[in-house]
């Protein structure tokens, strides 16, 4: 059954997958970090996860009718390739668990408070399986379907949070630069948010990774950079940095802080639901690529099996971080997890590397041969 | 006349009462024609059958054989007419209405063509398909009528009708219709073999055959079906594909998307800024037939604080001594709002002014002065009446009408994140949905922006003029869609 | 296996929907609190809270209020004693038959002595407690029964009004966000501040009236109310605040002879901050743009002459009321328009350096000038010459 494309289909793809976590999550950890200053690191961040989205196009499209799974192991040799393809099942799961966990808590502490977390984590659970299930095809149709919604209630949001906003802060940027020692770890921070680009290698069966591809891939990181430091803006603009640091979901409070009758203060929980089918969508894709990963050992069997297992892996993670919680927001903003993210990101990295050595040994054998 | 083979026809014929056997002399031979007068023209038999062979002057200087030879090759009768030399087969044309002769001496019967008569009513207004501006015909059951009907709005020799007949006992007779060139050939072939596969006792229904064509368990409708011609003529020229059947004025259409059963054909005939308007209007209000009453639930159970103040207040005051939760209210007023529309599909017409009066002061004024249930919840359930019955087609209707009630448990057990959640599944699955390869939700999902000068608005005519065929895009300039 | 696999989803969905509903509360098992009024209890370290809330009961379906008998007002006001906030709002909710809902409060009023002690507990239950606006409109009081027992004559609840004073911009429309703010980055923040009378109704002088209206605005340095304004200065700085809306101004002339009175449809202001040999100067600027709506003129002046005139008296009285606003706030050091931003934001390393010393700083160390700007836009429907 073949694909129907459009132009900017990757894109509108790409848009909707990062939505859920950067725009929300990393918002809160760059005002806690920084003053006036967080753009800087958003910016540097932005430019190394280019180099990684390089990479990944590049070992992307010298195989373009091949997925990663098959062609990264007589790339880098069956043990060496099952390995990185463990890290990588054991990553996804692990990140859908943090998705579940920062949305029950987000959403739970704010609307839903005597609800209990295992009940919301019981009812994204089904479907999340539900979604992975249908496929990396119908994943990207159903992205490409909400992308209209998503940005249309995202600009209007935007927009909203202008309202109160004091547009005199902004003459404090300029007088307040990040040193350089501090901006190279900033970026390290920003970069394992917006870097996941390994992920886009599953499309490969149903979509290529070509010019076309790499462009709208370009186009969805700028965009992204674009609206975080939107967004931290006009938090930063709402608030002030003392005010703005201490809270945890400064859009949140943004719409908290309106006057009660305004439109939104009213809207907010319906923007949320749209955001709400961003973070399902990452989530089941990630399921679904964790799932491709275990397909690999069981030769393409099991595929079903597979999403329920990891789906409850991922829920069961999330319901243990949830018991703890403060456990979990050490982990969520440590450097550990930073470093295991870019490590992980940095998997295409690695197999262009080796592409390229390969690449040279052979031209230099050509050569030699050639004499 | 006591040849065998005729013996046995008319063994197969017993007990029926209505059959005519009528015998006739052909130049010595002795000869009967078979036929049931109540499904036949019989002035077509009287002039074309029996007067040629009682009156026609120059049959009486021909010979047997000559006779015989003409009636062999097939010009003998001004009618059409076949041989056939099985009895089962005879019987068969008698069954439908086509009348048999037997001469003497002749190996055959001979089936004649157009004499079959059967009784139709006269082409009317589209009953369920109301259009203000614009042709008012529908289809009838004669499958005769309805094609000319659709020869009559398509004038071309590439409109191209396969015929078979599907049914045991019913025999109906099943047209598959697309114009050649527009179509996917690939598509049509495997309509046809889907079709021809089919052995059922009987077809009274388009619907029959829809479940045999596609075995996909879904509640929604991956056929559209019809009964205005127009609708049909503008389907075959996007490249769609329709499936007539004798006996029932509904055509069944392939392939389609969950867009084209938000349009009607009113869309086209009205100006275009009106009819976008128009559209805008249909598309929110199946929105909230499908979201209202569980969207209410949720809110004001779960998340008072998006009510605005002042209608908080008064929603609040409403719900006083109200002896029930919001949920079981909606579910109550929905199941007898499911009842009340039942029964008023179904009520005899004298009867049929009663129900509306019940309705009306029982569940609207009684109930609520009464104190059983909220005079919001009554408005609330009001609008997502009147939103259901805005769609045109009354499939999806019913599936969305359908789908509240799940939707309305979730948001009232898990409030707005019930909602989303029962929504975005409804969305997984309708967009994993295909009608013979086209995505169910397109151009929305997958999004195709060229497509929506169609969708959600209808752009003026020259505007799409150069319009790509959603339903076949392999035809389509530069492989647009593709 | 797929078909088991559908059969265990849709019955787990099933399940989960019976398992009960913890935060399902019916919208008649409510009580929506519209106004919260805080002022120091009896006992000393003891605050005492009330809530002001509609009865909807009390406002039978779909009935207008009111229509019921007078005395039965459709609203109430209910009050307890604790040591904390929250301790109050559990003591009521003790009492109470249905649950109280926070996220409707409009307006927080805060009795004086409680000011004075410092409101840094409120700010603090504010910001934690997501159910409560941070949009709420934040006033002072001199005396907090009567307010919250005032009649209301225009509207069905106290918090209405109470509400409308803030919104309609007569004085200041601090909400709780903007005391947040200043409160997180150690300046000030202004509150309207209200009196109460009891006076007579004017339709049958045997009932008295709680009466309350708009005195002036109260002066808060972080948490502490540190001082007060009359009306006139209280305007002027609701000016230099920018929150002040359609505020009208008779000016006189010619030795009180000549006299007008405009109506200001635009008020804006802005500042600026510089450092001036290390000594910050701040210069607000006030503007707007006038409708004279009364004039008369003794010499009869055209019109260009006399929108001179005018323009130079409203300069000299609002920039001199505006002045002595300031002056009041730097004796107080109170920094209310939260000038010290202006100097984070511009000369970082300046603020680092005395932030912590701010309050002083201000007092003493900063120059504040005040540069007004008038336009009239119109003299009204008549001709400058009747």
């Amino acid at each position: 059954m073949e694909m129907r494309t459009s132009p900017w289909q990757l894109f509108r793809f790409g848009f909707v997958y990062f939505n859920s976590q950067s725009t929300v999550f990393l918002v809160p950890a760059l005002l806690a970090s920084s003053t006036y200053n967080a753009w800087m690191g958003v910016l540097g961040g932005y430019l190394l996860s280019l180099i990684l989205l390089g990479a990944m196009i590049y070992i992307g499209s010298r195989y373009p009718e091949l997925p990663w799974l098959q062609f990264g192991k007589s790339l880098m040799g069956k043990w060496l390739h099952g390995v990185f393809v463990i890290l990588l099942l054991a990553w996804c799961v692990y990140y859908t668990s943090y998705d579940i966990q920062s949305f029950v808590l987000f959403f739970g502490s704010n609307y839903l408070r005597n609800t209990p977390p295992w009940f919301l984590q019981a009812v994204i659970a089904p479907i999340i399986m539900y979604t992975a299930m249908r496929g990396a095809k119908n994943i990207i149709y159903m992205a490409d379907g909400l992308f209209v919604l998503i940005l249309a209630s995202t600009t209007l949001i935007l927009l909203l949070f202008t309202q109160q906003a004091n547009f005199h802060m902004l003459s404090a940027l300029p007088h307040h630069l990040l040193p350089s020692s501090e901006l190279f770890e900033n970026s390290l921070t920003t970069l394992s948010w917006f870097a996941e680009w390994m992920i886009f290698l599953f499309i490969v069966p149903d979509l290529k990774l070509d010019k076309n591809a790499a462009r709208s891939l370009f186009a969805v990181a700028s965009v992204l950079s674009l609206l975080v430091i939107t967004g931290w803006l006009l938090a930063l603009m709402n608030f002030g940095p003392q005010l703005a640091r201490q809270f945890q979901y400064p859009y949140l409070e943004i719409i908290r802080s309106m006057e009660p009758d305004s439109i939104l203060s009213k809207v907010a929980p319906l923007v949320i639901g749209i955001w709400t089918t961003s973070m399902f969508i990452h989530s089941s894709f990630l399921i679904y690529a964790a799932s491709r990963c275990a397909t690999y050992f069981t030769k393409a069997k099991g595929h079903r099996f597979f999403i329920v297992l990891m789906t409850v892996f991922a829920v069961c993670i999330a319901f243990y971080y949830s018991n703890h919680l403060s456990l979990y927001q050490k982990h969520y903003y440590s450097m550990e997890v930073v470093i295991i993210w870019i490590v992980v990101e940095c998997i295409p990295v690695y197999y262009a590397a080796v592409y390229l050595v390969g690449l040279l040994r052979r031209g230099k054998s050509l050569r030699l041969s050639r004499r | 006349m006591d040849s065998p083979r005729l013996k046995a026809l008319i063994d197969l014929l017993s007990h029926c009462a209505d059959i005519v056997h009528k015998p006739l002399e052909i130049l010595g031979q002795s000869g009967v024609l078979i036929y049931i007068s109540s499904i036949t023209d019989s002035f077509a038999i009287q002039e074309y059958i029996v007067s040629p062979l009682q009156m026609e002057p120059r049959l009486k200087e021909d010979s047997w054989d000559d006779f015989a030879t003409r009636l062999a090759s097939g010009i003998a009768f001004p009618l059409p007419y076949t041989p056939t030399e099985s009895h089962i087969e005879a019987a068969d044309c008698v069954v439908m209405g086509k009348p048999v002769l037997y001469v003497e001496g002749s190996p055959v019967f001979y089936c004649f063509e157009e004499a079959t008569q059967y009784q139709k009513r006269a082409i009317t207004e589209s009953q369920n398909e109301v259009v203000i501006v614009g042709p008012q015909e529908a289809f009838i059951e004669n499958i005769g009528t309805n094609l000319a009907l659709l020869r009559h709005k398509l004038k071309h020799p590439d409109l191209k009708i396969r015929r078979l007949t599907i049914g045991e006992y019913t025999k109906s007779a099943t047209c598959i219709i697309y114009v050649e060139g527009l179509a996917s050939q690939e598509l049509v072939e495997q309509i046809e073999g889907k079709l021809a596969s089919i052995s059922t006792k009987g077809v009274f229904g388009a619907s029959y055959l829809s479940e045999s064509l596609n075995t996909n368990l879904t509640l929604f409708p991956l056929f559209q079906f019809t009964e205005r011609p127009d609708a049909v003529a503008a389907s075959l020229l996007e490249g769609r594909i329709a499936i007539m059947v004798d006996g029932t004025p509904s055509v069944m259409m392939a392939p389609m998307s969950m867009i084209s059963l938000l349009q009607s054909s009113e869309d086209y005939y009205q100006n275009f800024y009106a009819a976008s308007w128009i559209r805008l209007v249909r598309f929110s209000f199946a929105l909230i037939a499908l979201l209202m009453p569980s969207l209410y639930i949720a809110i004001t159970t779960f998340h008072p604080q998006i009510i605005p103040s002042n209608l908080l207040i008064t929603i609040a005051s409403a719900r006083e001594n109200i002896p029930f939760s919001a949920l079981t209210e909606a579910f109550v007023m929905e199941l007898t709002f499911e009842a009340l529309r039942e029964a008023g599909t179904r009520i005899p017409k004298p009867v049929g002014q009663t129900v509306s009066i019940i309705g009306g002061i029982v569940i609207g004024q009684a109930a609520v002065q009464a104190g059983i249930v909220s005079a919001p919840m009554v408005i609330v359930v009001s609008i997502t009446g009147i939103a259901s019955f805005i769609i045109p087609h009354i499939q999806l209707g019913l599936v969305l009408r359908l789908l509240r009630f799940p939707l309305m448990i979730m948001g009232g057990t898990m409030g707005l994140i019930g909602v989303f959640a029962g929504t975005f599944l409804i969305y997984a699955h309708v967009v994993s949905l295909k009608s013979f390869n086209t995505p169910y939700l397109e151009p929305l999902a997958p999004l195709i922006i060229a497509e929506w000068k169609d969708t959600f608005f209808r752009f003026p005519f020259p505007a799409r003029a150069t319009e790509n065929l959603p339903f076949n895009p392999k035809r389509n300039p530069k492989g647009a869609g593709k | 296996m797929t078909k088991w696999l559908r059969y265990i989803l849709i019955l787990s969905l099933l399940l989960l929907t019976c398992t009960g509903c913890w935060s399902k509360i019916e919208l008649d098992e409510w009580v929506f609190v519209y106004g919260l009024f805080i002022d120091v209890g009896e006992q000393p370290g003891t605050l005492k809270v009330y809530i002001s809330t509609p009865l909807p009961n009390h406002l039978n379906n779909g009935e207008q209020s009111g229509g019921n008998s007078p005395g039965e007002k459709p609203y109430a006001l209910i009050s307890k004693t604790a040591d904390t906030i929250p301790d109050a709002l559990q003591k009521i909710q003790e009492d109470m038959t249905r649950r109280l809902n926070l996220s409707e409060i409009r307006v927080i009023v805060i009795g004086k002595k409680f000011a004075a002690l410092g409101i840094a507990d409120l700010l603090e239950w504010i910001k934690r407690e997501s159910s409560v606006s941070m949009g709420a409109f934040m006033l002072a009081a001199d005396n907090i029964s009567d307010i919250a027992q005032l009649t209301p004559v225009y509207e069905q609840a106290p918090t209405q009004v109470l509400t409308s004073f803030a919104s309609e911009r007569h004085m200041m429309n601090t909400t709780a966000r903007d005391c947040l703010i200043s409160n997180a980055a150690g300046l000030g923040f202004p509150l309207t501040y209200l009196y109460s009378e009891r006076i007579p109704s004017e339709e049958q002088p045997k009932q008295i009236l709680n009466w309350t209206g708009i005195g002036g605005a109260a002066l808060f340095n972080k948490e502490k109310m540190k001082g007060r304004l009359e009306i006139e200065e209280g305007k002027a700085l609701a000016w230099a605040y920018g929150r002040l809306q359609n505020p009208i101004y008779s000016i006189v002339w010619d030795g009180e002879k000549s006299r007008a009175s405009v109506l200001f449809t635009q008020s804006n202001s802005s500042y600026e901050a510089k450092l001036e040999d290390g000594r910050p100067v701040f210069t607000i600027r006030i503007s707007g743009r006038a409708s004279v709506s009364k004039v008369r003129d003794i010499k009869k002046r055209n019109s260009l002459h006399l929108s001179a005139v005018i323009i130079e008296r409203l300069n000299e009285r609002i920039g001199s009321e505006v002045e002595r606003a300031m002056e009041a706030t730097q004796q107080a050091s109170t920094d209310v328009l939260r000038l010290g931003e202006l100097l984070e934001w511009k000369y970082p390393s300046y603020w680092q350096a005395h932030r912590e010393d701010w309050e002083k700083t201000y007092k003493e160390g900063t120059t504040i000038k005040i540069i007004t700007d008038f336009k009239i836009n119109d003299f009204g429907k008549q001709t400058q010459d009747s």
